[in-house]
């Protein structure tokens, strides 16, 4: 049998014209194979197809030529199941990647130096809470969205994407810094005791923001901290005490507890700081 | 029909005045804001846009208060903003920029976003160039790539600071028939320095000075302020407030002409440049 002695049925154009994933994958293939060489079929099928499937075909074949390459993180967001629209946002802020790239590479050197060192356990609690607020800072200077004014106006921006932006960043952060004291439990007691004030200096540089620039927040809440940690650190009888100080005890977890809660409420109150070009300064 | 109102509109930088006590309504069509640097054009458009909030009054965009987070949003979702300064990240391309901005403008179908972002690349004339990085294209360029971003999904309310800046003369062109034609359907606010761009492309001026709205009308009035105030002679006249020799060899000059001065039809720039200068008539045009 040639393939002009055969022709398609009605039935087949029609159920291939709807739609071809509702044909079977061996008549479909069959059915296209025929139509590239039989014009009586190709010009049935074009009949019942029209113009726009044509129009539409094209314009995804163009896409997919013509459309820029995703960078090989926004692939990899999208392979976790990061929507395309939010990978891209996320990928895309320079002020991310540089914090990510930042928090990465300290906690790496708290690790190694952690090993090498006698006072392993008081130099991770003094520098491990300041990382994720580095990094969430790093994400609210200016400059750190790369469509800058442009950007602040439109529907996406606002609190909930700061909110997106500052959870990506420090879920990431935070979960490194897990894996840090896991790897390294030779670092010592108390377990998770920098989580706590990770998180109280982390909202606290959020809502300092909201009146401060970041970089002012930041540097501010920095030096509380190592001032608070470095009191306890010289006024004590040996290094290991800052590990084993009040600081990270009971009452300083409490003590960071309500000033997380405190932060975080701030934040909440001032949330619309974050829709305008002043959180942003 | 009003789509942005504006009442008693005041912000505040520390000790500078930005923007004293504005009132304004802008409808369908090209409206202009002409002004000096530090005017208060600036503020005053980012606050429409949504960019920065204002310390006292109200502005409303289609019936939506910007005081408000719903507000805000209604008027993102209706809106495209070209800033003075846009900020572009250098590294990205023109089709990346303007498909990031598309994103944040809920785009969120991939390639309805990409097909989008290639129609706002060719209404500005960069087909061509699309794929190259920001850092390799030139300032009027960059612009461009500006201005299309601004129109991602053809926005009902175009809020544009000092789009023809960095624009050659064929570009400003383009551009002027670009915003004409999308100004049928839209609202347009634009800053600009060029008196000219306001003659050919506005239905109606506001000039700003020290963050107070000085003028409110159509061109041809902000002209008709220098009417009988405008003439030119072959020599500087020491009483005239501003002069300046013409491509003519002649000196225009604008003032209290002297008797039998060969007076000239006066310019929207006349006008403005007579305002500008002249708090009396500052006061006499309000």
């Amino acid at each position: 049998m040639t393939q002009t002695e055969w022709h398609a049925s009605d039935e087949l154009l029609d159920r291939f014209a709807a739609d071809p994933a509702h044909v079977d994958p061996t008549r479909a293939a069959s059915l296209e194979a025929h139509v590239a060489s039989c014009g009586a079929c190709r010009h049935q099928l074009s009949a019942r197809l029209g113009s726009s499937f044509a129009d539409a075909s094209w314009a995804r074949v163009a896409d997919e030529i013509d459309r820029p390459r995703s960078s090989w993180f926004e692939r990899a967001l999208q392979g976790v199941g990061v929507s395309d629209g939010y990978a891209r946002i996320l990928s895309a802020t320079p002020g991310l990647r540089a914090s990510w790239a930042a928090g990465v590479v300290a906690v790496l050197l708290v690790v190694v130096a952690g090993s090498r060192v006698s006072e392993a356990a008081s130099l991770f609690l003094v520098v491990v809470p300041l990382l994720p607020m580095v990094v969430v800072s790093a994400a609210f200077l200016p400059g750190a969205d790369p469509a800058g004014e442009a950007g602040i106006a439109t529907p996406v921006h606002g609190w909930a994407l700061a909110a997106r932006r500052t959870l990506s960043v420090t879920v990431g952060v935070f979960a490194l810094l897990a894996l840090a004291e896991i790897a390294g439990g030779a670092l010592g007691p108390p377990a998770f005791a920098w989580l706590l004030p990770s998180m109280a200096l982390t909202t606290g540089a959020l809502a300092l923001g909201t009146w401060l620039r970041a970089e002012l927040a930041l540097g501010l809440l920095a030096s509380v901290w190592v001032s608070l940690v470095g009191s306890v650190y010289w006024t004590g009888d040996a290094p290991v005490t800052v590990a084993r100080s009040v600081v990270f005890a009971a009452p300083g977890q409490w003590s960071s507890l309500l000033a997380f809660l405190v932060g975080a409420a701030v934040v909440v109150m001032r949330k619309d700081r974050f829709e305008t070009m002043e959180m942003f300064r | 029909m009003t789509v942005v109102q504006i009442s008693g509109l005041e912000k505040r930088f520390g000790s500078v005045v930005a923007l004293d006590g504005i009132d304004l309504e802008f409808g369908p069509g090209v409206n202009g804001l002409l002004g000096p640097n530090g005017a208060g054009k600036t503020t005053l458009l980012r606050i429409v846009a949504t960019a920065l909030s204002a310390d006292r009054g109200r502005v409303e965009v289609d019936g939506s208060d910007l005081s408000r987070g719903d507000g805000r949003l209604a008027t993102r979702r209706i809106l495209g903003y070209l800033p003075q300064e846009p900020g572009f990240h250098r590294q990205f391309t023109a089709f990346d920029f303007v498909d990031y901005v598309a994103v944040l403008k809920e785009w969120g179908h991939r390639r309805q976003r990409h097909d989008e972002v290639r129609r706002v690349l060719s209404l500005v004339g960069l087909e061509a160039d699309m794929h190259k990085r920001i850092s390799q294209l030139s300032g009027g360029m960059r612009r461009r790539v500006g201005i299309a971003q601004a129109l991602i999904g053809a926005p009902s309310l175009l809020v544009l600071d000092e789009p023809t800046a960095g624009l050659d003369p064929e570009q400003r062109l383009r551009f002027r028939e670009l915003l004409g034609t999308a100004a049928l359907d839209s609202t347009v606010l634009l800053s600009t320095h060029q008196t000219d761009d306001v003659a050919a492309l506005c239905q109606r001026v506001v000039v700003v000075l020290g963050g107070r709205v000085v003028f409110s009308g159509t061109p041809s009035a902000l002209g008709g302020l220098a009417a009988g105030r405008v003439w030119t002679s072959v020599s500087r006249d020491p009483d005239a407030s501003l002069s300046w020799v013409t491509s003519e060899g002649l000196v225009r000059q604008i003032g209290d002409p002297p008797r039998g001065a060969n007076l000239v039809e006066p310019s929207v720039e006349d006008g403005y440049l007579l305002l500008a200068g002249q708090p009396d008539l500052t006061a006499r045009a309000q």
